[in-house]
């Protein structure tokens, strides 16, 4: 079988962008989380996210691409720019070896809203000829392959929440199937706009905490009311290991295992048997035993019903070693990146297992009796780890889980 | 002819501005697709820019034998000609 190393990190989030900055402060444990700037948010129970502040796409992308497409693009773009940096790798213009695979939860939303408006205002002439294939959910990944020359395998999850993992495992497979030597993988969103705060308020799915932004997003912990929308984009450079060994670049580490269920079950209300499911065929797809595991990196959307469902999941795939492992929610920090964040929490694992550092679960104060593992309360721990886990469940009933593994060289 | 020059400067800073087209390579020979890279979606958006831009109308074809900068201008020009003359 062919193995799969992780050659290249790009991160676009609340927490900045690029990846020093972003494990920096994941590290140390930073909300991301701010009254919402970007719209006039006083209308509704929540005024609370997590944005990619100060963003200016034009410091990475020329305006040429910017005009054409929604926010959801720039960051993927901007984060597979980074990605392929970090992996020293420039793809030679129609490389049919390399391919993208990219999630996003509903593409560029924001830009079939203004376009919308526009028809209603001003008819045809209001309509812009770039919104069509500038919000289709697929175009970040077509943007990233135009722009990267990557003319191999081409796809595009929008499996909700599980989007980013769903991607990063199926490029994965594409490499295992030896579909292709590399691949360009992640999830991007960028929806903190007022029909996505309104839709996922009248859920009542997100925290209305306003009145403390920096300690809204709580997984885990007993007074938890609800998720915090974030915002933004990772990419991996997966890539085939001998093929990663021949260019002589650095390993960050492992992808091993992948595996994605259906709950089969309701539209918004995850059961235990999915997710678990989800988790013990990623292990047994990498080959590892539970008790090989060191950290897991939580779906942890700190709303009450996920975390406390989780947690059960957790339990019965690792038993009593539940207890001896690492389980956080760095969406304490991030928000809950939507589409995008199975890519930037599988970044983060990557990272965690590479550097023996786990990040904590921040604003974890009051234990929930339902909630008994070891979320790395409040400080990032250092312990050295040969397997991490990263858990993204969606709407839907949708679960992916990877397995990541130390790569020593 | 600084009627002209505000004209032209308005064309082209739609060019750079709507379309993206870095302005350094907009001069008014400069050839709309070969050397701007303007393709059918880039003049279909441009067209409905500067109808906005002077209230003139264009119809779909008359950004189809344009080739250059200049002929947009030209192409302007033309169509704000007559309301210029009822207006006078």
């Amino acid at each position: 079988m062919r193995r799969v190393a992780v050659t290249g990190l790009g991160v676009v989030s609340p927490l900045g962008i690029g990846v020093p900055g972003f494990w920096t402060e994941l590290t140390r444990g930073t909300s991301a989380v701010r009254r919402i700037s970007r719209f006039d948010a006083s209308p509704f129970p929540t005024q609370i996210a997590a944005e990619v502040r100060n963003f200016k796409p034009e410091d990475y992308l020329p305006r040429r691409d910017i005009v054409r497409t929604d926010t959801f693009i720039h960051f993927a773009l901007i984060a597979a720019l980074e990605a392929l940096r970090d992996a020293k790798l420039d793809p030679s213009p129609g490389d049919p070896r390399i391919g993208v695979s990219i999630g996003t939860s509903m593409g560029g939303l924001p830009l079939i809203f203004t376009t919308y408006d526009g028809l209603q205002r001003e008819g045809m002439r209001g309509v812009n000829p770039y919104a069509m294939p500038g919000f289709l959910p697929n175009m970040a990944a077509s943007w990233v392959s135009i722009r990267f020359g990557a003319r191999g395998p081409i796809a595009s999850a929008t499996t909700a929440c599980a989007a980013g993992g769903q991607a990063i495992g199926d490029a994965f497979r594409y490499i295992q199937r030896g579909d292709a030597d590399v691949m360009i993988a992640g999830g991007t969103d960028a929806l903190v706009t007022p029909f996505v705060v309104a839709s996922f308020g009248s859920l009542r799915a997100l925290s209305t905490r306003n009145d403390d932004p920096a300690g809204a997003s709580r997984p885990f912990d007993r007074e938890r009311d609800g998720f915090v929308l974030g915002e933004g984009a990772a990419i991996l450079v997966l890539e085939e290991l001998d093929h990663a060994r021949a260019r002589g670049c650095h390993v960050h580490g492992e992808l091993g295992g992948f595996a994605m269920t259906a709950d089969g079950h309701h539209p918004t209300a995850s059961t235990e048997d999915g997710p678990a499911r989800a988790m013990a065929g990623a292990l047994a797809d990498a080959g590892v035993a539970p008790g090989c595991v060191g950290y897991i990196n939580a779906h942890g959307t700190s709303t009450p019903h996920n975390d406390a469902n989780e947690t059960r999941a957790i339990k019965q795939v690792f038993g009593d070693h539940s207890y001896r492992l690492g389980v956080s929610s760095t969406k304490s920090m991030t928000g809950h990146l939507l589409g995008a964040a199975g890519a930037v929490e599988a970044a983060a694992t990557v990272l965690a297992v590479e550097h023996g550092v786990l990040p904590p679960t921040i604003n974890y104060q009051s234990p929930d009796p339902e909630c008994d593992l070891d979320y790395v309360p409040n400080r990032s721990r250092e312990a050295a780890i040969e397997v991490g886990m990263s858990n993204s469940f969606g709407f839907g009933g949708v679960n992916a889980s990877l397995v990541f593994r130390r790569f020593d060289a | 002819m600084s009627q002209d020059n505000a004209l032209s400067t308005r064309v082209i800073t739609l060019l750079t501005e709507r379309l993206g087209i870095p302005a350094e390579t907009v001069t008014p020979a400069a050839h709309l697709a070969e050397d701007l890279g303007v393709d059918s979606v880039d003049a279909v958006e441009f067209a409905l820019a500067l109808e906005r831009e002077f209230s003139i109308e264009l119809p779909d074809a008359a950004l189809v034998e344009v080739k250059t900068v200049q002929d947009v201008i030209d192409r302007v020009a033309e169509a704000q000609a007559p309301a210029n003359e009822v207006g006078g």
